[in-house]
């Protein structure tokens, strides 16, 4: 093999460092990637992977952005991934040529007994003073030479949000000695002799570095204060979310009604050009109507992912979970779960796998089944459509009605999430309470690049939903409520005489008694595959279902017509247990390695959804007639 | 103009049914059947487009978990370290 092929072959090289020094921020500035970033530990649960070149060798780096770690000897799930992979027990994984180790600069004595110990391993390191320039305006002394020294590995500065801030690494990197040939590293866990020794080490290095702790700005001490207040803090907190759900709906309206504007005009250009048959039926009641009427509800996503975003680069959301830890340990749940669970306000399949932060097995499957519960920004188009339908667009006092409903919404699901996992912890996952542990990280403002980033993924994402398999299961659903079609004379719409009005009509049976019509029970079938696809559904049979002047009319004034109040809030709560999401159940098998838990989970969830919906539906019957 | 409606509709369809057959499957049965394709349009005498084609595919299907893309990126679930706390 030559010398040239040789440098072309990609350097495996691994970023560690402890949660939330800066390490998935510092993987994006070198792959250009757009991995999640935020201001607390425990974003990253699973090995990330990204490439870059060397900018003056042309070398080839394989990067691997590995979960955060306090040390080799892992508690939980996330941290035992990044000891597997630097000692190369990860199946068909070589591991690294190369570690770089991140250190938050403004907290090294946390941060050095890593670099003690993956210095022991003897794969080439290099340390990647991180928040450097945090670190300087806080005050904090560190004579890098004599750092450099005592540790004997290269230390270089390095800010990881900012353009060039990892041009230093990469020069020190390519002037690193190449690795040599040698077995892999043994490593067996430290007794606690051996881990008191090493903190006395990075105490002895501290000092002889000359180090000095950062001071705290008297500002964000009283910030602190008020935002951790018994009284204060669960206060500010609530006004907090209340806020974000008030804006959801008040600074939605006008994007809303041009994404509307937009989907109706494509429509009706669509209707005017292409001559009546099965394509133009195809486009304007399974695409359009379908697919369409999903699209609507982007600006109302994404402005609550806007609030999510801010809170996330803020460093306000661990203090959330210092807050509510008392809550959490009152029904059995680890103050651990916090993140979990807010996670699972976005997707509940990422909220899921962010459990792997929760060292106790009990306390980690019992956040596990709680997930779902969460109200995922999938539930939003459906809440957002029916909210709109039934609930009057009025102010309450100085609050919208149409937010305090959603709000009310997303408390139903938290306060479900919680009876649940009180349940849960004193039956079958019954466990001690573990108080929790968690490192407050500082104050931050958000970093504008991170948000816009974070807000374009999002963007991304949905588009992508809507533009495959939403779309694919609209014009599934347009052919099911299309064809056969109906025998000669008969009467009404033709979909109640096809395939999806059949199974819309033998589902009905079912859901009767919860007050849906045939047209509701068929949507919640395609909605297994994501729940706003149910919106996408009733979209299109309502659409097929209308005659003459109505096909143009668009899907909220449409179902106001065709349900009862009751029938409406029937539906929400239903959808507040809502036991369908295919990916949710496929994931709690994966991440629990057994279908056990899938199947009760599902058990449970159609349970409750089928009795609240049920309940609802009755009460509201009663009181409303 | 019917007729010629009612094709291309069909093939619409056709492509939806394949599409949300493929997305829904499950992951593993996924990657088996990708990694097929993409062994098949290797050999020799296959078209260049096919088997780029047929290798877009496999590493689609390795990135996906299932049908939901806020997970696209997951990976197998690691094994549990020793150490766990489990009461």
């Amino acid at each position: 093999m030559s010398a040239a092929s040789v440098a072309l072959e990609p350097m495996r090289l691994a970023l560690v460092g402890v949660p939330n020094c800066g390490k998935t921020a510092l993987f994006n500035r070198l792959t250009g990637s757009r991995q999640k970033v935020a201001n607390y530990a425990g974003v990253t649960v699973e090995r990330k992977e990204g490439s870059f070149v060397g900018p003056s060798s042309g070398q080839r780096y394989r990067l691997l952005d590995l979960p955060g770690a306090y040390s080799l000897t892992p508690t939980t799930l996330d941290e035992a991934i990044t000891r597997d992979c630097l000692l190369g027990r990860l199946a068909g994984e070589a591991p690294p040529e190369r570690v770089v180790c991140v250190v938050d600069a403004t907290n090294l004595r946390l941060n050095l007994r890593l670099v003690l110990e993956l210095r022991d391993l003897g794969t080439p390191l290099l340390v990647a003073l991180n928040m450097s320039d945090l670190a300087r305006d806080r005050g904090v002394r560190l004579d890098l030479q004599r750092l450099e020294q005592e540790l004997g590995v290269p230390v270089v500065e390095t800010v990881a949000i900012r353009d060039g801030g990892e041009r230093a690494l990469l020069e020190r990197l390519e002037a690193l000695p190449p690795p040599a040939a040698r077995p892999a590293a043994e490593w067996l866990d430290p007794t606690f002799e051996q881990i008191q020794r090493t903190q006395r080490e990075v105490r002895r290095i501290l000092h002889a570095a000359g180090y000095t702790e950062p001071a705290r700005r008297r500002a964000l001490q009283r910030l602190d204060a008020l935002v951790l207040h018994p009284v204060a803090g669960p206060a500010i907190l609530a006004a907090l979310l209340f806020f974000v759900f008030q804006a959801v709906f008040s600074w939605a309206a006008v994007p809303m009604a041009l994404v509307d504007a937009g989907v109706t005009w494509l429509g009706a250009a669509l209707q005017a050009s292409i001559p009546p048959g099965a394509l133009n039926s195809l486009l304007v009641d399974g695409v359009i109507a379908g697919a369409g009427s999903v699209l609507v509800f982007l600006p109302q996503i994404m402005i609550l992912f806007f609030f999510i975003l801010l809170l996330e680069d803020s460093g306000y959301l661990p203090r959330a979970a210092y807050l509510l830890d008392r809550m959490m340990g009152s029904v059995g749940l680890s103050g651990r779960a916090f993140i979990p669970l807010l996670s699972s306000f976005a997707c509940a399949v990422p909220g899921i796998m962010a459990t792997r932060t929760i060292p106790n097995v009990r306390d980690r499957l019992a956040t596990i089944m709680v997930a779902p519960l969460m109200t995922c920004s999938a539930r939003l188009p459906v809440y957002a459509l029916i909210i709109a339908a039934f609930i009057p667009n009025r102010p309450v006092g100085a609050f919208n009605l149409q937010g305090l409903v959603l709000f009310t919404l997303y408390v139903a699901g938290i306060v479900a999430a919680m009876l649940v996992a009180y349940a849960l912890k004193r039956t079958a996952l019954r466990a001690t309470y573990h108080p929790l542990l968690l490192e407050l990280p500082e104050y931050k403002w958000p970093n504008l690049r991170n948000l816009m980033l974070g807000l374009w993924e999002r963007l991304k994402i949905f588009l992508q939903r809507v533009g495959t398999i939403i779309l694919a299961l609209m014009i599934v659903l347009w052919f099911l409520s299309s064809y056969p079609a109906p025998p000669e004379g008969a009467t009404g719409p033709a979909i109640q005489h096809s395939f999806a009005g059949m199974i819309g009509r033998t589902l009905e049976h079912v859901f009767a008694p919860l007050g849906f019509n045939w047209q509701i029970s068929l949507a919640l079938v395609p909605g297994l595959a994501a729940r706003e696809v149910a919106v996408g559904a009733l979209g299109t049979v309502y659409s097929l279902s209308a005659t003459g002047d109505e096909v143009a009319a668009t899907l909220v004034p449409m179902i106001a017509q065709s349900w009862s109040l009751a029938t409406a809030l029937s539906l929400l709560a239903w959808y507040v247990f809502a036991p369908q999401c295919l990916s949710t159940l496929v994931v709690v098998k994966r991440e629990t390695n057994s279908w056990r838990y899938p199947v009760i989970m599902a058990g449970y969830l159609f349970a409750l959804a089928y009795l609240a919906a049920f309940v609802t539906f009755r009460v509201a019957s009663a009181l409303l007639t | 103009m019917d007729v010629g409606q009612a094709i291309i509709a069909g093939l619409i369809v056709l492509t939806a049914v394949v599409y949300v057959a493929w997305a829904l499957m499950p992951a593993a049965l996924r990657l088996r059947l990708a990694q097929r394709l993409a062994a098949d349009a290797r050999r020799t005498g296959r078209p260049a487009w096919l088997v780029r084609a047929a290798g877009a595919i496999e590493r689609n299907a390795r990135r996906r978990l299932g049908g939901c893309s806020d997970c696209s990126a997951a990976q197998p679930a690691p094994v549990p370290p020793k150490r766990l706390d489990t009461d």
